[in-house]
């Protein structure tokens, strides 16, 4: 096995393959599985896979999801939203300026040393697919990564599980850290929808006590 | 649909069994043709099943009509005309039957199954019998259970006489089993090991391994020897004196002695077809446990003692079923005699610390199942003391009786069914979840990437083990007032990680499965990309 590369920046082809085959796990890239990694693991990323679970929102169900009414927040979240999952095989058919959280197939584990990024495949975003606005993975992260489907094309869009829909760009950290992410959408093996609700600041934002932030 | 030529002729009216048959049996096509019209899983179960009914349905409606023709003739004479009406009511019955076996079809859409759920066992039972398609589903009774559906298409098809259906119903085969999990254990995969013990019973089945035609000499002469003989003449007299306790209010409108006679021949029959419907329930219930632990491992004991622990009625076990204690101690005393050889662990000598430090994880929550395993004999107020003796002297026969059998059949088990190993790669898969990674094994450094090489059984044993060592977490009380708090302190100390681990399980079993897919070559690659 190669030594691991110790200067910072965007890791290439084969640093990540040395990073896959590192013995220990804590200090492995996990991508679980890897269907085929001749086309996946491309010059500076690896391809990743849709999964078949997904999230659709019900706005029928809701008229305004407020992050200010904190009493109800989860509740309403739970409402106005609903979990599908299609077969192998299937497709899934994204509308027009339709929103669904879909997530990758693969589990996907990183060191405390590196973090990445999640971006589109060029050929699908030409046709009007944006597969994640909120990219960023942490270092120490693990879970399938959810990815925020929005198609801002013209036409429907048919998406199967299994396609090629995403990349993951690592990049190495200019020191390690210590402790890796343990926030709330780790583990996940599904997509999952917001837990904005748990976030302790919005209420005494809402109340304008910004003071109380700098506070605490 | 059901606006047929038939209709059309009027040739019967509309509150004949023939107009009611008809009705019925279009409107079952009607709804196999929308369900079959659905998009198709990637399961064969539904389709081939959704297939046989159709036969069977088409078959009924052809059979009807015969029946009508002869209806319509005229010389036919009042008994004549009362049978066939008395078949066509029949057949009506059976199309009701059919009816309620879309609830399988309904069950397996993808939607409340994972494909992890499903595919992996399909698979499982195919090492077994290549030729047997499976329907696994959820159910709403807390129960796991194991049902052999060709032989209602059978019953059906003796009904009905139609040659046709009779034809296309033999190419499915002599299986078809629906195996059926408690839907309130959807998301936890470690407990749906317990669908081993039913592919238990399917192998069981095929093989005859439990058949009691070939142990009834044996049986006899144990029933014959003086200790069980005096046991089942104190059992007789203890069931007359329940009969006799409970019927006190009939007896007096009969005289003493033909009361006393009656009652006598009565309970002892009864007590005879209990013990002989016990023995052979016992024999098939133990010998699918058996066949689970050689297919599953040892985690089939570990999931089997977490069901029991809550089929503990106030009545004892329900039916003819062996109380789970006594389950458990024979699971465990095969569990003892196949470890003592050292085959359930084929590990290298480098790995000798791992291996002794899970065998005694093993070990140790086995003693703990002793200890703690469920008293199943009946404990209500109301229950006489004598059918308590009864049950116990009951049970007492049993284990007797059953025992030269159930050596008999792990001898043949044994020479027909192939041990499951634990070996080396389950320490790495322990690994994995200790690090909330997917339990999936693979070499990295191999090119083209290798296959995961574990199957199901090693994932589902690799969760237990970890679960055992690493998660089972003790009751503590927690001091709040707090009740939703003290939930929510609750469900994170016992029910998260639970699930954090089944998830992770159920993903690697699922990553697995793909990953066999993908190197099997270029026609499974086909196959796949078709489903």
């Amino acid at each position: 096995m190669q030594q691991i590369v110790n200067h910072q920046g965007v890791l290439s082809k084969q640093d990540i393959l040395n990073y896959l085959s590192e013995e220990d796990p804590n200090k492995r890239i996990t991508i679980s599985p890897i269907l085929d990694k001749r086309t996946q693991i491309g010059r500076c990323s690896v391809d990743l896979r849709l999964g078949n679970e997904f999230i659709v929102t019900k706005e029928t169900q809701l008229a305004i999801l407020d992050v200010a009414d904190s009493k109800n927040l989860k509740e309403n979240i739970m409402q106005y939203q609903e979990k599908i999952r299609i077969d192998y095989g299937s497709p899934f058919i994204l509308h027009p300026r339709e929103f669904v959280l879909g997530a990758s197939f693969e589990y996907v584990s990183l060191p405390l040393d590196l973090m990445a990024y999640v971006v589109g495949r060029s050929s699908w975003g030409r046709l009007g697919l944006v597969i994640a606005t909120a990219t960023l993975i942490d270092p120490g992260f693990k879970g399938v990564i959810t990815l925020e489907l929005a198609n801002i094309g013209k036409v429907p869009l048919k998406l199967y599980p299994c396609l090629r829909i995403a990349q993951l760009v690592f990049h190495k950290l200019s020191s390690n850290l210590t402790e890796g992410y343990d926030g709330q959408y780790s583990i996940s093996t599904g997509p999952k929808f917001s837990e904005i609700y748990n976030d302790k600041e919005i209420p005494k934002i809402v109340r304008g006590k910004i003071d109380d932030i700098i506070k605490n | 649909m059901t606006d047929t030529w038939i209709f059309k002729e009027k040739q019967f009216s509309k509150t004949s069994p023939t107009h009611v048959a008809f009705c019925r049996a279009f409107s079952l096509l009607d709804k196999i043709k929308e369900l079959k019209a659905e998009k198709k899983t990637s399961e064969e179960g539904p389709e081939q099943l959704l297939n046989a009914m159709k036969t069977i349905s088409e078959g009924c409606i052809r059979k009807v009509d015969r029946l009508n023709t002869e209806l319509l003739k005229t010389e036919i004479s009042q008994l004549e005309r009362k049978n066939i009406e008395n078949t066509i009511r029949a057949i009506i019955l059976s199309v009701n039957k059919l009816h309620t076996f879309l609830r399988y079809i309904d069950a397996t859409r993808l939607r409340r199954n994972p494909t992890g759920m499903i595919k992996p066992w399909e698979l499982l039972i195919k090492k077994y019998n290549k030729d047997v398609n499976i329907i696994i589903r959820p159910q709403w009774k807390y129960n796991y259970s194991y049902y052999n559906i060709i032989k209602e298409f059978e019953n059906i098809n003796d009904i009905i006489g139609d040659n046709k259906s009779i034809e296309d119903l033999s190419k499915i085969g002599s299986y078809f089993p629906i195996l059926s999990f408690a839907g309130l254990e959807r998301d936890n995969v470690l407990l749906h090991i317990i669908l081993a013990h039913e592919i238990g019973h399917l192998i069981d089945e095929m093989e005859q391994f439990s058949l009691i035609d070939k142990y009834s000499d044996e049986i006899i002469r144990v029933l014959d020897t003086t200790e069980v003989s005096e046991k089942l003449k104190k059992l007789y007299d203890l069931s007359v004196n329940i009969m006799k306790t409970s019927e006190d209010k009939s007896k007096q409108s009969v005289p003493e002695v033909s009361y006393n006679l009656f009652i006598e021949h009565e309970a002892k029959s009864q007590a005879q077809k209990e013990l002989v419907d016990k023995i052979c329930t016992w024999l098939e219930e133990i010998t699918a446990d058996i066949i689970a632990i050689r297919i599953i491992g040892p985690s089939f004991i570990f999931a089997l003692f977490q069901t029991d622990l809550a089929h503990v009625s106030k009545k004892g076990p329900v039916g003819d079923y062996p109380p789970p204690q006594i389950r458990m101690d024979k699971c465990i005393e095969y569990w003892d005699a196949v470890d003592k050889n050292d085959k359930f662990f084929d590990y290298k000598e480098t790995e000798e610390i791992n291996h002794q430090k899970i065998k005694k994880c093993i070990s140790e929550y086995l003693n703990n199942i002793k200890q703690e395993e469920p008293d199943a004999s009946p404990k209500s107020s109301t229950i006489s003391e004598l059918k308590k003796e009864r049950y116990n002297l009951l049970n007492e026969i049993l284990k007797v009786v059953v025992k030269g059998p159930l050596d008999s059949i792990k001898d043949s088990i044994q020479g027909k069914i192939p041990l499951f190993k634990l070996d080396n790669r389950i320490f790495k898969l322990i690994e994995l979840l200790k690090n909330r990674i997917t339990p999936v094994y693979t070499n990295h450094d191999e090119e083209p990437p290798a296959s995961s090489e574990c199957d199901i059984a090693s994932i589902l044993n690799a969760g237990w083990i970890f679960w055992l060592t690493h998660e089972r977490r003790l009751a503590k009380e927690e001091d709040s007032t707090n009740e939703v708090e003290l939930l929510e302190k609750l469900r994170f100390k016992y029910y998260e990680p639970l699930v954090e681990i089944s998830n992770l399980v159920l993903k690697g079993i699922e990553s697995t499965d793909f990953n066999t897919q993908f190197s099997e070559g270029e026609e499974s690659q086909r196959a796949f990309h078709k489903n």
